[in-house]
């Protein structure tokens, strides 16, 4: 009743266990957080004429346009994920040999995610009233963070009825980088901004995953495999970027920024696994389990890719502003790992084998073009209405049925949003949400009936929240100075309050204003009252 | 006519400048005697560009003259912060104006009377075409910050045989810090038009600061200049005893005077003569108009 | 049914190996993946090659008596195919040195019903190098069959393959009470089927003479002797009831196949007889 375990399947079981580990985890798609506040929710879109916390990364002339008298300006991103896989257990349905029938099936794919997508501070190195803005200041910006928490179980009956089969799956994955580093920018007059950044970037994933499957036939257990992951990769890697806006005409800029490809200097993947399988010998009825133990430490980079971003914008702050950007990624190879895979195998009656591969991965990464179009309606001067359509297209190759597909995903991602502006001192606040959709396919492995790669379909959704503020520097003073143990002497510049001693008072700010008046009296006895919101034009003549 | 009584219609403003400029007159021929110069005296009293409650630090062993310099100093703080303002609220509002009328943007160092130029120079254009646009004025309503006066009045308790000074200082002080409405305006024009109408949205949006810079911060103001200037005259000399350190802060303080008196005049003079090209009617609380 | 796992790795993105995992060296079978032994002559982890046992080995070299009463198993990584089957020996079950023959016995361990048994001439042993052959003649008799080996079932008292080549290695020479270091890689023909097979011929040795299953425990059913024209498969009979495992015929003490031409023999063999007294009459294929 029990076959004998052929060398074929053995083949595919080790060939599983291998691709447990391990994941190269590199970026597929490069825009799928919103960073900066007006950016976010504005598609994305500030090359030309953005201003917020995005721009030290997106376009580091933006920070000359930031008011003088902000010291920290950021953004966070709230998300809930929700994805699907079509035919997640079975890619290519289940072997008519196994005589499987469906008796149940639970999956739940949804993650939450709360990430600071961009903060930074600065210091205007120059007064108000010069012509030549300074401005300098450090940032945290995190374009990437993706989660990914999935939990699935399918039960079904087989051998036609007299035996059953289940599986379970867990995954739970964290892919996220940090781009940490100096901007300084300058503004020349009011129609010209120059900008650079330098950022050390940090990407780094961590993934657990946990499967299982067991057959029993006629209540006697014949067949199982359990199976645990857990990795970590690490890698640092710097790039400049450099950035331009400009104002060509009247509220008319537009925007460059340029990244080089990214130079890696050194990372980690670290991983293991540990997986068993239970199966009949070839010598005997009697049930042999099978457990392999992969380790790996593997020199492991990345390097992000060159990228270019040009946007045009009309600016009309207390009007009506439109701004479109075109994000270009550059085809390269994106993740090496080289070093040895260790393993380790017991099974028994076995003598334990221990030993390593040398092992040499890489991944590439495709083109990739992606647009973001915004538009911002400011009702008044204190209240923006914004939004904007994007695209997030993957880097990933296309999905075949060759063992470089295992497991990848392919997801474009398109979405929209809608924001609103709060104009509170000099800068904006934003409240906004942006919603992404993705479909795509992704690498299913069939050890049933092809016993090769299968491309199944993926597609997920995805709602974030945004919100992003900005603190002043007397702000921030009073509350480092609060927070601190011990008195700060006095330093001129900061002007600050020594000690515990209260600060001088300030010239209150106006209260809000009287009821208008009822029109004056004109000489002319036809007066004539005021309909409309004013029009933009030109000069009186 | 006396400085305490200015017309409330904006057509006297004349007889305030006169006012204000015979006071600025007095402080630059008798400017406080001090053996030293202004950067030394800020050397020796960093206190009054700091950042500190000035009403809260000691300048001089001495309790009666330390209650002196308190209230005078602290005091004029108040009135340079409000120079300050004042200009900065006026050279927004003209800034906007220039900027919604459609002419090009200014040095960010220009003056006052460059950055109000625009809206005169309109306003007198469509004058000159037999144009006539007048605004209505709903004036700001001011509550001072009693709290400050209160605590001003137990800080120069000390000083005896100088209440009146006091007094006057700590009401100066409770008005400067004072929390005033906006004012509100209304336009109307003889006829319409798309040139008219955007000038008339510009005003109505954005001279309610320049109104607040003229009125709430300027000429509410002028008997309490009035008062500091008069204060710096008399008291470096009052205190010469008081020590190296608080002779510093009143000569300074007194230097600071003249400065703030010099400004808020040189801003109400510029925001008269624009509020003045639109012949306004004042609107008090009760609806009647002047 | 088929019985199948599946390995289940959600999600791991997938990766381009640059080029295929080098092959990998080993000093042992540990050293090896699955599917793979070490092939120490080379150094290098080898697919687990058909008809063969290799593998390393530890043992102390006892007499029979000391085997008897410490009854240690030592460790041994032998891995061994015999046509479609296949067996691992993770012990040393005995290395007993009684007079001038060293035996070697390797099982494995769940089912302790599989061996692997090398009988070396101990002179030879000494020189730290065996060189294995065919058995020709009693696979256990004392002083034949030496330099040879049997894989056996021996709940069925059956021997699966006898060695055709190979060589045993052991590191020092291997003498009483010594601890030895041994390497093993022997070359194995499957046992025909059938059992007993008197009076065919064995060129391959004992092999050729089937699965020596026994009716009763204690010796081979056949041995493989040159009689007359070849090595043939026979054993000592008194008469034809000894030869019944075999369906054998007792033709002047020796079973064999009764025949009445040459016709009834397979070559070499000839149909002859062999007139020993009351140890059989008539004629059988020697």
């Amino acid at each position: 009743m029990t076959a004998r375990f052929t060398a074929t399947w053995f083949r595919w079981v080790i060939f599983g266990a291998a691709v447990l580990t391990p994941s190269l985890g590199r970026a597929q798609n490069y825009r799928e957080l919103p960073i900066g506040g007006r950016t976010a929710t504005m598609g994305g879109a500030g090359t030309a004429a953005g201003n917020d916390s995005a721009m030290p990364y997106l376009n580091p002339a933006g920070l000359a346009g930031v008011p003088g008298d902000i010291f920290a300006v950021s953004a966070t991103a709230y998300s809930y994920t929700q994805r699907s896989y079509q035919n997640f257990f079975f890619p290519s349905g289940p072997p008519p040999a196994l005589g499987y029938q469906a008796q149940s099936e639970s999956f739940s794919t949804t993650s939450i995610g709360e990430t600071p997508s961009s903060v930074m501070y600065f210091r205007d190195l120059s007064g108000p009233k010069s012509t030549i803005q300074h401005r300098v200041g450090v940032s945290l910006v995190i374009p990437g963070a993706r989660s990914v928490d999935l939990v699935a179980s399918a039960s079904g009956k087989v051998g036609n009825g007299a035996g059953q089969q289940l599986e379970t799956a867990a995954i739970t994955e964290r892919d996220t980088v940090y781009y940490l580093g100096p901007t300084y920018a300058v503004g020349l007059r009011d129609w010209l901004r120059l900008g650079v950044s330098l950022y050390g970037i940090y990407r780094r994933q961590v993934s657990t995953n946990n499967a299982t499957l067991t057959q029993s036939l006629l209540g006697v257990t014949v067949g199982g495999y359990t199976g645990q992951n857990a990795q970590l990769n690490e890698s640092l890697s710097f790039a400049p970027i450099v950035g331009m806006q400009m104002r060509v005409a009247p509220d008319i800029w537009v925007g460059l920024g340029f990244m080089p490809p990214s130079i890696a200097t050194n990372g980690h993947l670290r991983a293991s696994t540990n997986s068993s399988y239970t199966t009949t010998s070839g010598n005997s009825a009697q049930l042999t389990q099978t457990s392999t133990i992969t380790t790996e430490d593997l020199n492991y980079s990345v390097s992000e890719p060159m990228r270019l971003n040009v946007g045009i914008a009309l600016d009309h702050r207390q009007g009506f502003s439109l701004a479109l950007d075109v994000h270009y990624y550059a085809a390269q190879t994106a993740a090496k790992a080289t070093g040895v895979q260790t393993y380790q195998v017991q099974q028994a009656g076995e003598v334990t084998r221990s030993y390593g591969v040398p092992v040499s991965l890489s991944t590439q990464a495709q083109d990739v073009f992606d647009i973001s179009v915004g538009a911002e309606l400011a009702l008044n001067r204190a209240i923006s209405l914004r939004a904007g359509f994007f695209t997030d297209n993957s880097s990933a190759p296309a999905i075949g049925t060759t063992v470089d597909s295992l497991y990848l995903i392919r997801l474009d991602r398109y979405g929209g949003t809608l924001g609103l502006g709060l104009t509170l001192g000099s800068f904006d606040s934003t409240a906004g949400v942006v919603v992404a959709r993705g479909d795509g396919r992704f690498g299913a492995l069939d050890p049933y009936i092809t016993k090769a790669v299968v491309p199944v379909s993926t597609d997920e959704t995805t709602a974030m929240f945004v919100l992003s503020g900005a603190v002043t520097i007397k702000e921030a003073q009073k509350a480092i100075r609060d927070a601190l143990p011990f008195e700060v002497p006095l330093l001129p510049d900061l002007g600050g309050t020594p000690g515990n001693q209260a600060p001088a008072p300030r010239i209150p700010s106006p209260l809000p204003a009287e009821p208008k008046p009822p029109p004056p009296t004109l000489g002319i006895s036809r007066q004539i009252s005021l309909p409309s919101p004013p029009m933009p034009g030109g000069p009186l003549r | 006519m006396s400085p305490t009584n200015a017309s409330a219609r904006l057509g006297g403003t004349p007889a305030i400048l006169v006012v204000i400029v015979a006071i600025v007159g007095l402080v630059g021929c008798q400017t406080a005697p001090s053996s030293l110069p202004e950067a030394a005296q800020q050397v020796l009293c960093p206190e009054l560009s700091s950042g500190v409650d000035l009403l809260q630090l000691s300048y001089s062993d001495d309790p009666a003259a330390n209650g002196r310099i308190r209230a005078f100093v602290s005091a004029v703080r108040g009135l340079y912060d409000v120079s300050i303002e004042m200009e900065r609220q006026a050279a927004d509002a003209c800034r906007r104006m220039s900027h919604d009328l459609g002419y090009p943007p200014m040095p960010a160092d220009a003056p006052l009377d460059k950055l109000c130029e625009p809206i005169k120079t309109t306003v007198a254009g469509l004058t000159a075409a037999g144009i006539e646009i007048r605004i209505s004025i709903a004036p700001p309503h001011c509550d001072v910050d009693a709290d400050r006066g209160q605590r001003c009045g137990s800080t120069c308790a000390s000083a005896a045989g100088n209440a009146g000074e006091c007094t006057l200082l700590c009401k100066a002080q409770a008005d400067l810090y004072a929390r005033c409405t906006l004012p509100s305006v209304t336009v109307a024009a003889s006829i319409g038009g798309q040139n008219v109408e955007r000038l008339a949205h510009t005003i109505e949006d954005n001279f309610p600061s320049l109104l607040y810079a003229e009125i709430a911060l300027g000429r509410r103001l002028v008997d309490n200049v009035e008062t500091l200037v008069t204060t710096s005259t008399r008291l470096p000399n009052d205190v010469k005893s008081a020590g190296e350190h608080g002779v510093a802060c009143a000569a300074l303080a007194a230097v600071l005077t003249a400065k703030a008196a010099g400004r808020l005049h040189s801003v109400l003079t510029t925001c008269a003569s624009t509020t003045a090209t639109l012949n306004p009617e004042i609107h008090a609380s009760n609806g009647v108009a002047r | 049914m088929r019985t199948c796992v599946a390995a289940l790795a959600l999600l791991a993105a997938a990766c381009a190996p640059d080029q295929p995992p080098a092959t990998v060296g080993c000093d042992k079978l540990a050293d090896c993946p699955q599917e793979q032994v070490c092939d120490q002559s080379i150094s290098q982890c080898i697919d687990e090659p058909a008809n063969r046992f290799i593998g390393g080995f530890q043992c102390t070299i006892m007499d029979y008596a000391s085997q008897q009463a410490s009854q240690q198993l030592e460790a041994a990584q032998v891995i061994g195919r015999i046509g479609s089957e296949r067996w691992s020996l993770p012990a040393t079950a005995y290395c007993i040195l009684d007079g001038d023959t060293l035996s070697l016995g390797f099982s494995d361990i769940l089912y302790e019903q599989y061996g692997l048994e090398v009988q070396l001439s101990a002179t030879e042993a000494a020189t730290g190098l065996v060189e294995l052959k065919p058995c020709f003649g009693c696979f256990g008799c004392p002083g034949q069959c030496l330099d040879t080996a049997v894989m056996a079932d021996n709940s069925s008292n059956s021997a699966l393959g006898y060695s055709t080549s190979g060589s045993v290695r052991f590191s020092p020479p291997p003498t009483m009470g010594a601890q030895v270091t041994g390497y093993l890689d022997v070359s194995m023909l499957a046992t025909a089927s059938g059992n007993a097979l008197y009076g065919t011929p064995c060129p391959d040795g004992l092999s050729d003479c089937g699965q020596q299953a026994q009716l009763n425990d204690g010796g081979d059913t056949s041995v493989c002797e040159t009689v007359q024209s070849g090595p043939m498969c026979t054993n000592a009979c008194t008469g034809n009831g000894d030869c019944l495992v075999g369906n054998g015929t007792c033709v002047g003490g020796l079973c064999t196949t009764s025949c009445t031409s040459n016709a009834d023999c397979t070559a070499p063999l000839k149909c002859l007889a062999r007139g020993l007294g009351d140890a059989g009459a008539g004629k059988g294929c020697f």
